[in-house]
């Protein structure tokens, strides 16, 4: 059997146990949480460690209080993104759907992605409007470029494991951190316990569709996926210092405070490190180059 | 309120910063921005940001820009700044 038929047959048996924990711990996410009448903006509702300005020259040049309204704006924020990620994860995902693609052949799990990441959105979509009165819009936009045979449906998949990635990094630490709401630390522990589900599954087929497309490419397109796939990360990034967040919390030059959050070596330092999980994929699938940590 | 000269400096001088290798001679008001690789879609976030602060407006709904919106300097003006809110 060709490494591809294997990977395939493993993939194959793997959705079937997400499957089946997916059916077994189905959570209804429209009913299993509390939500409070009100947040106390005046405590904690994102880890401050965590918080975009945390530790920068501005951040020491704000009070206690304001601290304490921008981790709100900001976990806003980190929802807000995150369900926008997760719509266009579930509009691609929906093009799947009994599709002749190496994903539609998974229809039975994508099924499943799809109905949790709706109650996703649902429960983020709700915290953000009862709380703060808006979603914070996607501004992103996609140019029409040419792609390499099979190049579009894995750079899909690949784009959606940076992004998962990142964002369950960030769900287990507000979810462990007593400091914070009890609705936003649950919120965030549901999303990571379903996540880790989806996470197996977009790896491993995006490992399968580098394994089928990745040896017809010419090396500027595998450099060009390297080079974009580091950007993307650098994207979400860019997405999490949002300038409307820093100006709900009273930090009139938002697109300064930005800059500044984006320049700080403290927090170039924590996206490195909540970076790891997804470059450490890349590399063993060898969609990077580099040797995996020990 | 910015004139339609500041609004078009402040587009070419983000252009020219954050390509780094593309000359003010080069860039021209109908220069193909995206067939030329001059910006590329990561960098439209970042754009339609600093665009947001320049005019003091925004964006009113993302989904009624389309890819061809950025595809030059006149067209970001005419089908982007002028209909921001």
């Amino acid at each position: 059997m060709s490494d591809v038929a294997a990977s395939r047959e493993r993939l194959a048996r793997i959705v079937d146990r997400l499957s089946a924990a997916s059916e077994k711990q189905y959570v209804n996410a429209f009913t299993c949480f509390e939500w409070p009448q009100s947040l106390d903006r005046g405590s904690w509702t994102m880890s401050p460690e965590l918080v975009s300005l945390y530790g920068t020259p501005l951040w020491e040049g704000l009070d206690d209080a304001r601290r304490k309204a921008l981790s709100f704006f900001e976990i806003v924020n980190f929802f807000s993104v995150t369900l926008n990620g997760e719509r266009f994860l579930v509009d691609g995902l929906n093009q799947d759907l009994y599709a002749a693609n190496e994903a539609g052949r998974l229809t039975r799990y994508i099924h499943h992605v799809i109905d949790e990441e709706n109650k996703h959105m649902q429960f983020f979509g709700k915290f953000c409007m009862k709380y703060a009165g808006k979603v914070y819009p996607d501004k992103k936009l996609a140019f029409e470029r040419e792609y390499a045979p099979g190049e579009e449906e894995f750079l899909f998949f690949a784009r959606v494991v940076v992004f998962e990635q990142i964002s369950d990094a960030v769900n287990i630490r507000i979810m462990e951190d007593e400091r914070l709401p009890d609705v936003v630390r649950r919120i965030n522990g549901l999303h990571h316990q379903e996540e880790t589900r989806h996470l197996a599954f977009h790896r491993e087929i995006t490992r399968l569709l580098w394994d089928i497309h990745a040896p017809g490419w010419t090396g500027e397109t595998v450099a060009g996926v390297r080079e974009y796939l580091r950007e993307w990360a650098g994207a979400i990034w860019r997405e999490m210092c949002n300038p409307a967040a820093y100006r709900d919390a009273g930090i009139a030059k938002g697109l300064e405070a930005r800059e500044a959050a984006l320049a700080d070596p403290g927090r170039r330092a924590l996206r490195d490190e909540l970076n790891r999980a997804h470059e450490e994929f890349f590399i063993d699938a060898g969609i990077f180059e580099g040797v995996p940590r020990a | 309120m910015k004139s339609k000269e500041e609004i078009y400096q402040g587009l070419r001088d983000w252009i020219l910063k954050t390509n780094g290798k593309i000359t003010p001679e080069e860039l021209k008001n109908d220069t193909q921005l995206i067939k030329g690789r001059i910006i590329t879609s990561l960098q439209a976030l970042d754009f339609i940001l600093y665009i947001e602060e320049m005019t003091g407006k925004t964006v009113p709904d993302i989904n009624k820009l389309t890819p061809h919106t950025f595809r030059t300097v006149d067209s970001i003006y005419e089908e982007l700044v002028l209909n921001m809110e």
